[in-house]
């Protein structure tokens, strides 16, 4: 197999590729990475068997071939080749592969490509497409609430919820929730539950960076989910589990709603975490009341934070206390330029809405502080 | 012919030999309380062969006439109690009268017996199911009692005797526990013809410690004192320095018995919990003194176990008294520093509200702050000028208000938090002159440290550890906690639901939500913020198995094993050099500690030679 392709595209489809690549493989096939040359078209695939990557770039292939290169290596030396096209060749007697590029010139071992276990796209799946920036948003406000805890595996992913007309998702580490809705037009099939690693999502987000709209394709078989665009393809196994209703989780009416500004109190909120943050839990106190929200911070060891931040409040006044990530992680996401806070008691959850969107909610709930 | 018939008494006695005596060991326990009972000055044991081929127990007690010697031998026969409800008030170690005849019953007996008035003594002798044989016998004042060959007539039992070492082993653990009961009797125990142990016999109880353990446990003792309305603990702990790899060097006596206590046992664990290693058992003599009517000793014909009336209160009582014997005497210098930060903390009180008071007069602050919440939402709705002045004037009105109720604790706190600190300081090198001076370091981890007595070396990173541990622990108290969307269930057994539900205060106060899900379910509603929520349930679980011994944890020993970890991560290391000032200061700080001879792992902080030791060593006695 022999071929050349621009550097540049090479580096980007290792990049995304490289994601998948396992970096502690059960074999060691696992950490390589598959080419296919083929008719103008370099085919890149990596799969740690939880997520898998295909991805394709231009090339000028001379000869047809498949071959298996170590991962690592072959990223590593292809981001540091120093021209500007790379030329890849590989012998079929030999073990060896060539790689040279202006004045470089780099052999590498290959690995057994019939061992590669090849990604096959999902058969029998059913499947819809979504634009890709609604998708995006959908991940983007969600996705951040899922919990880094792997002893509980449902919630280290998102819920994906599909209805006639409608496409959901959820997330939440149990201590807060996020929710997120959108229109899906030409879906036709059952109301559809299922749990997505955060993982992909992550990457799927870092992949969905093109500036051109496009729309993707998302297959959903029993135990997988494959999503494609553009010169991508990814999949996953999905997270087997029932995952919590929702709704219940959702109160139902609050007593008072605030509104404020979000990047006045998300500031705020993060120079008071500076003296919460000294302790593992980061506990900030809310104090709406006369028109504004107290926000406070106490640390026997270091000292006390306070600032205030006007806002309008529609009902009786609260004291609240939240850890303070939970309420930065959210407004980091909130893209109006204010958002509503509705609250009830101290002790009750509190719901995070923007001011614009319906659609999105996030309930936190409160910590209860001794004194 | 009925089926059903009454036994003979061979058989009751073989039956009841089953209860009481178990093992040479037991029969020795039996004879040795009858001594003690007898009034016994001194008591010489001798065994052959563990105790399975020949056993002796001579006493110097009062003895017994023939009458009553022939009496003794008979079931349920006893000088000690006469009616059931002397068994209420029972100060005596035996009184059910069946050690006697069951001995007699399963071994070749023989007793000599003598008054000191009686000019003659009585010999009985017994050959299991046999009828006594009793005639006068020349003796010495007190009683012999011999039992050969045990268990000869009990074949099935005979095959459940360990070996002869094994069962030399018990009878010398249960001498040695009898010897610690009665430290005013001069005890000997001759096991194979050689001497193992004797007491001397003085009454007091570090001499029976230092005859049956040796001096070095002797002079690692500790003194237990506590006194209550109705419960009296006296006895000896070893330091932390000084442990044992199982429970047998505990001892029990409650009103001269000695009990085994599961209890007490785990309220002594709980005590020294933070200063062990994880294998090992802190070595204990204590003495507890209650009212005969508030135990019930009825309850096993060994009497090794014991029925308290409020089991609870003597777990607190025995945990209590360990603790404070094992806190250092500097505990009586922060009990000097309570006495100043009262007044200390008035003083700044006052001094705030002085400040703010002239600054805004309290009718006048009222009235601006009711008018105040208008201006505040139109200054939101409106943003004119005029209105933004407005709300910058009552925010800082709000400010200052706020920084009032502020002032008036968290400054303060602090304030007298470094009185305390500082205080007991001062007194401790005013009123005892015991200040630790460094001298230096040696391979950058041990301080050497001198004062006119002593010469101590320190473990710099096992001494700083244990400083930040206990900064650490009282930092636990107060955590938050953080509310859950999503409610795990955990399932309990019944008791331990009722040990939930009885406590809920606690578990509420340690950072725990929760409410009954269903039968035998709960629903956990709330966390502590610094616990992960995958470990919460396993740490509700240790807190209900704390419970179930009848031990309230504390927020710092639910989170030792993270509090050790933070500490010693946090720690001074080896090979960090140190001045002479930093270590001044870590000598001091481990003196305020609450328990400094430790580590939390366990591992000893500071080793002590004094003036004599170092004559020792110099071979100068």
């Amino acid at each position: 197999m022999k071929f050349n392709c621009s550097k540049n595209d090479l580096i980007q489809a290792l990049q995304i590729a490289g994601r998948a690549v396992a970096t502690k493989p059960q074999t060691p096939i696992l950490s390589g990475i598959y080419m296919k040359a083929s008719e103008g078209t370099l085919e890149l695939q990596a799969t740690d068997y939880e997520i898998g990557v295909v991805c394709k770039i231009e090339a000028d292939v001379e000869e047809e071939g498949i071959l298996v290169a170590p991962g690592r290596y072959f990223s590593e030396v292809s981001r540091n080749l120093p021209g500007n096209t790379v030329t890849l060749t590989n012998d079929n007697n030999d073990n060896t592969i060539h790689i040279s590029s202006g004045s470089a010139h780099f052999t590498l071992l290959k690995m057994n490509s019939e061992e590669f276990p090849c990604i096959r796209p999902l058969n029998n799946a059913s499947h819809f497409t979504i634009r890709d920036t609604v998708l995006k948003k959908l991940i983007r406000k969600t996705s951040f609430a899922c919990a880094n805890d792997e002893t509980r595996l449902i919630f280290t992913g998102c819920l994906l919820e599909l209805e006639e007309e409608a496409v959901r998702m959820a997330a939440t580490n149990t201590h807060r929730l996020s929710l997120d809705q959108e229109v899906l037009e030409g879906y036709e099939g059952d109301k559809k539950q299922v749990i997505i690693p955060a993982r992909i999502l992550g990457e799927l987000e870092h992949g969905l960076n093109s500036d051109i709209p496009c729309d993707v394709t998302v297959n959903i078989s029993y135990n997988e989910i494959s999503f494609s665009f553009d010169n991508l393809y990814l999949t996953s196994r999905l997270i087997e589990g029932q995952f919590p209703d929702y709704h219940r989780v959702i109160p139902s009416d609050f007593k008072t709603r605030v509104t404020i500004d979000t990047a006045a109190f998300m500031a705020a909120v993060n120079r008071v975490s500076l003296i919460a943050r000294s302790s593992e839990y980061n506990i900030v106190k809310l104090d709406f009341s006369m028109g504004q929200v107290h926000i406070s911070s106490n640390s026997p060891e270091i000292g006390h934070a306070e600032e205030t931040v006007p806002v309008v409040i529609d009902g009786p006044d609260v004291q609240i206390a939240f850890n303070g990530t939970y309420i930065t992680d959210v407004l980091k996401h909130v893209d109006t330029k204010e958002f509503y806070l509705s609250l009830n008691e101290s002790l009750n959850p509190a719901a995070v809405r923007e001011t614009e969107d319906e659609a999105f909610i996030y309930i936190v709930t409160p910590v209860r502080v001794s004194r | 012919m009925s089926l059903i018939h009454v036994l003979d008494d061979g058989t009751i006695n073989k039956i009841a030999a089953g209860e009481v005596v178990e093992r040479p060991a037991s029969v020795i326990k039996e004879l040795v309380e009858n001594s003690i009972d007898a009034g016994a000055k001194r008591i010489e044991v001798e065994i052959m062969a563990g105790g399975t081929s020949f056993m002796r127990v001579t006493d110097d007690g009062c003895g017994m006439t023939m009458e009553d010697a022939q009496m003794a031998v008979k079931r349920h026969a006893t000088s000690k109690i006469r009616e059931a409800d002397d068994l209420v008030t029972i100060g005596t170690l035996g009184f059910r009268g069946e050690a006697l005849p069951t001995i007699a019953s399963v071994s070749r007996f023989s007793m000599m017996t003598r008054r000191a008035g009686d000019e003659l003594g009585t010999s009985v002798r017994i050959t299991g199911d046999g009828e006594p044989q009793v005639e006068e016998t020349g003796c010495r004042v007190g009683t012999t009692i011999r039992v050969e060959d045990l268990f000869f007539n009990t074949p099935a039992r005979k095959k459940f005797m360990k070996t002869t070492h094994t069962e030399g082993g018990k009878i010398s653990e249960c001498l040695t526990k009898l010897a610690l009961s009665h430290p005013e009797i001069a005890f000997r125990f001759i096991s194979n013809n050689k001497v193992s142990m004797t007491t001397p016999g003085t009454g007091r109880l570090e001499d029976a410690i230092t005859a049956v353990y040796g001096t070095q446990a002797g002079e690692a003792l500790l003194t237990v004192g506590f006194e209550d309305t109705d419960v009296k603990i006296t006895g000896f702990l070893t330091k932390p320095s000084m442990i044992r790899s199982s429970r047998n060097w505990q001892t029990f006596i409650v009103n001269d018995r000695l009990v085994e206590s599961k209890s007490m046992s785990k309220a002594l664990d709980n005590a020294y919990h933070s200063l062990l290693p994880k294998a090992g058992y802190p070595l204990a003599v204590l003495f507890i003194e209650v009212p005969q009517r508030s135990v019930d000793v009825n309850v096993h014909p060994r009497k090794i176990e014991i029925k308290f009336e409020d089991e609870g209160r003597m777990f607190k009582a025995v945990y209590k008294s360990v603790l404070d014997a094992i806190r250092p005497s500097g505990q009586k210098l922060t009990e000097v520093a309570a006495v100043v930060e009262h007044p200390e903390r008035r003083y700044t009180m006052e001094g705030m509200t002085l400040n703010t008071a002239p600054a805004v007069p309290q009718n006048f602050h009222e009235e601006r702050s009711s008018g105040m919440a208008q201006s505040f939402s139109s200054a939101v709705a409106s943003g004119t000028v005029a209105d933004m002045e407005a709300f910058a004037e009552a925010q800082q009105l709000v400010q200052m208000e706020r920084r009032t109720e502020n002032s008036s604790y968290a400054p303060t706190e602090a304030a007298y938090q470094e009185k305390v600190a500082e205080q007991p300081l001062i007194d401790m090198e005013m009123d005892r002159q015991l200040s630790m001076v460094p001298i230096g370091q040696v391979a950058l981890c041990y301080i050497i440290a001198q004062d006119p007595e002593s010469l101590y070396i320190i473990d710099q990173h096992a001494a700083h550890e244990r400083i930040l541990y206990d900064k650490f622990s009282r930092m636990a108290d107060g955590i938050p906690s953080q509310q859950l969307l999503v409610h795990p269930i955990m399932s309990f057994g019944r008791q331990e639901m009722e040990l939930l539900e009885s406590h809920q205060a606690l578990l509420h106060s340690l950072g725990f939500d929760m409410e009954a899900g269903g039968p035998q379910e709960v629903r956990l509603k709330a966390v502590p913020s610094d616990i992960p929520d995958s470990e919460a349930e396993t740490v509700l679980r240790k807190i209900v198995e704390a419970l179930l011994s009848m031990h309230s944890p504390t927020a710092a020993e639910i989170r030792h094993a993270c509090i050790a970890t933070t500490a010693c991560r946090a720690a001074i290391k080896r090979g960090e050099e140190l001045n002479l000032r930093q270590m001044q200061i870590i000598l001091d700080e481990l003196a305020h500690t609450e328990r400094p001879y430790t580590c939390p792992h366990g591992r000893p902080t500071i080793l002590r030679f004094e003036s004599k030791d170092l004559a020792k060593m110099f071979k100068r006695t």
